[in-house]
């Protein structure tokens, strides 16, 4: 099973996701500071890194580039800081995901898992095809009418099936209520009002890990939805 | 400092005193030794000085010696001048004839026509010596009977002239009436004319006729104060009537009109008028003969009337004197010049005779004589008129022919003079002593110079020494420690002191000298000795005072203790009270009575310069100071104003909230100035005040992330736990109900913080909004899209009105998204369930707003004021409901503030309606 390195200074929390994670398969090896959580990444074949910021001796931002230097692995920041531009900071300097803290377990969980997925199949992906399209971990085979994330199967409604394609079929762009409506419905969008919302928000539900903050699709508030460019 | 370094001190200015008396000794010994007494005519001396010009050369280089030697030449010609006037065959004839007229004429340069007069010398002498005219002596106004006395009173009345001599008369005795002015020495020329003395006629016989005419006929005059007499007449002929001199008799007849009967005549001479009081009396000036001519006749004798006798009165008058003061030099001449008494030799040739000082040359021939003049040493010789002239002298020719101009007429073409010098100086004489004098100055004058130099340089040395000394002193022991008593006495009291020494020095100097002076000294020794001791003295306390001062200036204590700055700080301190006064004063009145007095000050100048431009000579400089002062003026005033409004501007832009804003102080001027101090400190004050509070603001933000950080890490194992709590399926139902409520609580304080830190972020205006533009209703649609499950689950039907057109604003999207968010959420937590929720949303095109109220039904009752609502968060006041941390609506405030619009709550019953104005995006730019 995959190794997975937790690197935080409380050791109450680092132990708690221990357990989450064994629950799920995973083997764990715990490290308290950036410092040690280096010196274990070079003696062990790790998979993954879940790392804290605020950390004593060297914290998770100078670890991380640190660890870029010389490893692609994927590492998920875990802090508590929430402000857009501490997230803004993490992802840039080459982290893959941030959680807040507090965080939701499971969703903790559903990450890794996604992360691993991503980093050990993707290498691999099914060869392009007209019929499948993929952005990130979303892959839609359009000749079964399949989706996947992560490389789990997600069941949508034929309804939430074409929205979803249509977004991904235009990746970047961005569709007002009404053009969905008209797209799909094939219909004057005359009183259309929030039934595509619904939808979106329905398609949101089942294909990401936290619909309050979406990973493929996206809301552009007063102008539409998008599935930005995978 | 110590007794050594006290007592050096003084000996140096001891010294320094002594280097001022040995120059003023310099100066006085060669004062002493320069000045001459030189023995002059008549025995009087007179006091001369080599200039110290003149010690560089020997005598004959002198200035002095030229000097000498001019005053030579002048007089040896006129030494000549006079032996001939007085003079027959080079001895004094005291029975010499002079004719008067022609004496008094001998300047004129024309010839002497008029009547002619012998007297002798010896009279003419004796009679200038006890004055004719002086104090009236010999003055006197001869009254006569009638007219016709008084012409038979001039010895040549009736005799015949020639019309021709009328008016050369009048002219002729103009100008000897000048000429009588001026000249005070004459000569005696022959008189070749004599002859003519007997047609020295007057005019005035023509202006007798007419006389008796006016005086035959009063009665038949009908003019008042007319001109009668024909001498008027006669002149009026003449060229120039104004310099007439003739004889004029007035007649004024007392007529009806005026007094009566009375008639006054004048006679009028030379212009002034003699008033004759009695009817028809004519009188006259005349001279009072006590010595008659050679003739042994009076003078009235020669005279044909009035003019010719006035004529003959002035000449008369006028010779004697001048043969007077001619015959008193003559004397001291004779003894000045005596061969025994003068090493000078002169020679003089006036054409006709010789004159000299020395009868012994007279024997020599022209060659001998200029052998003789040559080997005496230093001589002079001229030929004037044939620009021969020949001397080792410094005296040049022309001087020699300004000496001779006064004397021209005696002398012809063929006139020239020698003068000697016998330089071995048998006599002792003015020359010799000059010459003496000279020669004993030079000898010891560089040593006089010497010690006088080195005196000036020990002194300067001295100072120069003593300055830096005392200075570097002072400097050491730093100011204050070495000053002495003097030095530390008030300025007045020094200076006081000062000048009471001097005082007492002055008195002292003035007993010292008594009444020697440098030229009745007598000996050097009389005159230095005073002059050392005073010169010492004074130098003494005069550098005593000076190092004194000097010591002040350094340790700038010069007005230390001074009772004029201890007076004026006094007064100062006392004033405090009469400045408060007048400032309230002129603050109250200030304003207006400046303008005032600033506009009458340019009305007057303006009105001054105004008349000046019309009235006055120069118009031009009127004008450009009209022109410059008005444009300056003009200058001022939109300066003034230009200041002003820039003020303005600045307040406006403070109104505005640029507190940044500072206006250049140094640019502004007056009362603007002050104004505009008060501005800057105005949006200091703000800046300060805003600065303060927005720090405040960040920092409490600050604060609650920081303390929300500190939560949420051990928040973060709260939550974990409960939860792995929850997976252990306990069976006990009460530890489960435990858990849940721990659970839900730990959710519930999650959510707290993170609203905290956002609600925080937001109020303190620490945000940055991305404006875009976008759809409110698209928005609001995906909203409804967001909640409908949500409202659904609590049989919410949301009713709403929304126009039918797009509401496109400008706003940042994410936020508008929480505005929406927010109210959406709070209407589902806090509605009645199965109530309708209205949404409304208007467009203002007035206002160029749009309004969106979200109205609900409330499950609660609203226990709470609408501001309560809104402004939990700023109050501290934190939710007090069971659900939501109860900050929703304070966020909701803050960012419709952050979006230029406008937030209200309105709280009627159970009815709780939001309503958010915001401004719509402007439509020009929407298309």
């Amino acid at each position: 099973m995959a190794k997975i390195l937790v690197c935080d200074d409380d050791r109450e929390i680092v132990d708690a996701i221990e357990i989450y994670l064994i629950q799920e398969g995973f083997e764990v090896l715990k490290a308290y500071d950036g410092i040690e959580a280096i010196e274990t990444l070079k003696n062990e074949d790790v998979q993954l890194l879940i790392i804290d910021v605020m950390m004593p001796r060297m914290d998770g931002i100078h670890a991380i580039l640190k660890i870029r230097e010389t490893m692609s692995i994927p590492i998920i920041i875990l802090s508590a800081k929430t402000e857009d531009p501490d997230k803004i900071l993490g992802l840039n300097i080459g982290a893959d995901d941030y959680l807040a803290k507090p965080f939701n377990p499971l969703e903790l969980v559903a990450r890794v898992k996604s992360q691993l997925r991503r980093y050990t199949k993707l290498g691999n992906a099914p060869a392009e095809s007209n019929e499948i399209y993929q952005v990130g971990g979303l892959i839609i085979h359009d000749d079964t009418k399949e989706v996947f994330v992560d490389d789990e199967p997600v069941k949508l409604t034929p309804i939430e099936y074409n929205i979803l394609l249509l977004l991904v079929k235009n990746q970047g762009r961005v569709f007002s209520i009404d053009q969905i409506y008209e797209m799909i419905w094939n219909e004057q969008a005359i009183g259309a009002d929030n039934t595509v919302a619904v939808h979106i928000r329905h398609i949101r539900e089942k294909i990401e890990i936290n619909p309050k903050e979406p990973r493929y699709l996206k809301v552009v508030w007063g102008v539409g939805y998008k599935v930005d460019k995978g | 400092m110590n007794y050594r370094d006290c007592i050096k001190k003084y000996l140096l200015i001891v010294l320094q005193a002594l280097c001022v008396v040995v120059v003023s000794a310099c100066i006085c010994i060669y004062s002493f030794y320069s000045l001459l007494q030189v023995k002059s005519l008549n025995n009087s001396f007179y006091i001369t000085h080599i200039s110290i010009s003149d010690f560089r050369a020997e005598y004959y280089d002198s200035e002095l010696y030229t000097e000498n030697m001019k005053t030579t030449v002048y007089d040896a010609i006129r030494y000549s001048v006079i032996k001939k006037q007085l003079e027959t065959d080079g001895v004094y004839d005291p029975n010499k004839i002079i004719y008067i007229g022609e004496y008094a004429n001998r300047k004129s340069g024309t010839e002497y026509n008029g009547p002619e007069v012998g007297y002798y010398l010896k009279d003419l002498i004796a009679w200038g010596q006890y004055g004719i005219s002086q104090n009236g002596i010999a003055h006197s106004y001869k009254t006569f009977d009638s007219w016709e006395d008084m012409y038979s009173f001039f010895g040549k009345n009736g005799e015949n002239i020639s019309d021709n001599r009328i008016f050369t008369e009048a002219e002729e005795a103009s100008e000897e009436e000048t000429i009588e002015e001026n000249a005070t020495e004459t000569t005696e020329e022959p008189l070749s004319e004599i002859s003519d003395t007997e047609g020295g006629a007057v005019e005035s016989e023509a202006a007798m006729a007419e006389n008796d005419e006016t005086e035959s006929h009063p009665s038949e005059e009908t003019e008042k104060n007319e001109i009668l007499t024909t001498g008027t007449v006669t002149v009026d002929e003449g060229d120039d009537p104004e310099e007439s001199y003739s004889v004029a008799v007035y007649g004024m007849t007392g007529n009806d009109d005026i007094d009566g009967d009375t008639e006054y005549y004048y006679a009028s001479i030379n212009g002034e008028e003699a008033e004759i009081t009695a009817n028809s009396v004519p009188m006259l000036d005349v001279i009072t003969n006590r010595y008659l001519t050679a003739e042994g006749h009076t003078l009235e004798y020669y005279a044909y009337g009035e003019s010719d006798y006035k004529v003959l009165c002035d000449a008369l008058e006028e010779t004697a004197s001048s043969i007077y003061s001619n015959y008193t030099e003559y004397v001291a001449y004779n003894e000045f010049f005596a061969p025994e008494n003068s090493n000078l030799r002169f020679f003089v040739f006036d054409g006709e005779n010789e004159y000299t000082n020395d009868a012994a040359l007279k024997d020599l021939s022209p060659s001998e004589l200029s052998e003789k003049m040559k080997g005496m040493g230093e001589y002079i010789h001229a030929r004037p008129f044939q620009y021969e002239f020949l001397t080792n002298t410094p005296v040049s020719y022309e001087y020699v022919m300004d000496a001779l101009a006064n004397y021209i007429y005696a002398f012809n073409d063929a006139s020239f003079l020698w003068i000697g010098l016998d330089t071995t100086y048998p006599v002792d004489d003015y020359y010799s002593s000059n010459y003496y004098a000279v020669k004993r100055t030079l000898s010891f004058l560089p040593w006089v110079i010497s010690f006088a130099a080195i005196g000036v340089i020990g002194f300067v040395s001295l100072l120069v020494y003593i300055i830096s000394t005392g200075k570097r002193r002072l400097s050491y022991a730093g100011a204050g420690d070495d000053l002495k008593f003097l030095d530390k006495l008030p300025i007045e009291l020094e200076v006081l002191t000062c000048g009471g020494i001097f005082f007492i020095l002055y008195v002292f100097g003035l007993f010292l000298f008594g009444d020697t002076s440098l030229s009745n000294a007598g000996r050097l020794v009389n005159i230095l000795t005073p002059v050392i001791l005073i010169s010492f003295l004074f130098s003494f306390t005069l550098l005593w005072f000076f190092y004194s001062f000097l010591r002040r200036l350094i340790t700038r204590t010069i007005f230390k203790n001074s009772y004029f700055v201890s007076l004026g700080k006094w007064i100062y301190r006392k004033s405090e009270f009469i400045q408060r006064v007048t400032g309230r004063v002129y603050n109250s009145t200030g304003m207006a009575v400046r303008t005032w007095a600033e506009y009458i000050f340019f009305l007057i100048f303006n009105t001054f310069w105004a008349c000046m431009l019309f009235f006055s000579e120069f118009p031009g400089i009127s004008f450009i100071v009209l022109l410059v002062f008005d444009a300056a003026t003009g200058l001022i005033l939109f300066n003034r104003d230009y200041e002003k409004r820039r003020i303005i501007e600045a307040i406006k832009m403070v109104n505005d909230g640029d507190f940044d804003l500072q206006l250049p102080i140094e640019k502004f001027h007056g009362s603007n100035r002050e104004l505009a101090i008060k501005v800057n400190g105005i949006s200091d004050a703000l800046k300060l005040a805003v600065e303060t509070s927005s720090k405040d603001e960040r920092l409490k933000a600050d604060l609650i992330t920081n303390v929300s950080h500190d939560i949420k890490t051990p928040l973060t194992s709260i939550i974990n736990y409960v939860d792995l709590i929850k997976r252990e399926n306990i069976d006990n139902e009460r530890v489960n109900n435990y858990v849940r409520i721990l659970d839900e609580k730990s959710q519930r304080l999650k959510q707290l913080t993170i609203d905290l830190v956002e609600a925080s972020k937001i109020t303190s205006g620490n945000i940055t909004l991305e404006i875009n533009r976008i759809n409110l209703l698209e928005l609001l649609n995906q909203a409804k899209g967001e909640f409908e499950d949500k409202y659904n689950e609590k049989q919410l039907t949301l009713v709403e009105t929304k126009p039918d057109s797009p509401v496109i604003i400008d706003a940042d999207a994410r936020y508008i998204w929480r505005i929406v968010e927010n109210l959406f959420q709070n209407a589902y937590k806090y509605a009645l369930e199965g109530t309708r929720v209205y949404l409304d949303v208007s467009v203002d095109e007035n206002l160029n707003c749009v309004t969106l109220a979200l109205k609900n039904i409330s499950r609660q009752q609203l226990n709470i004021n609408a501001d309560e609502l809104t402004e939990r968060f700023i109050r501290g006041d934190l939710a007090r409901s069971t659900e939501g941390s109860g900050l929703g609506l304070s966020i909701v405030k803050s960012l419709v503030k952050a979006h230029n619009g406008k937030f209200f709550v309105y709280l009627d019953g159970d009815l709780f309606k939001a309503t958010v104005m915001l401004p719509i995006a402007r439509k020009e730019a929407e298309e």
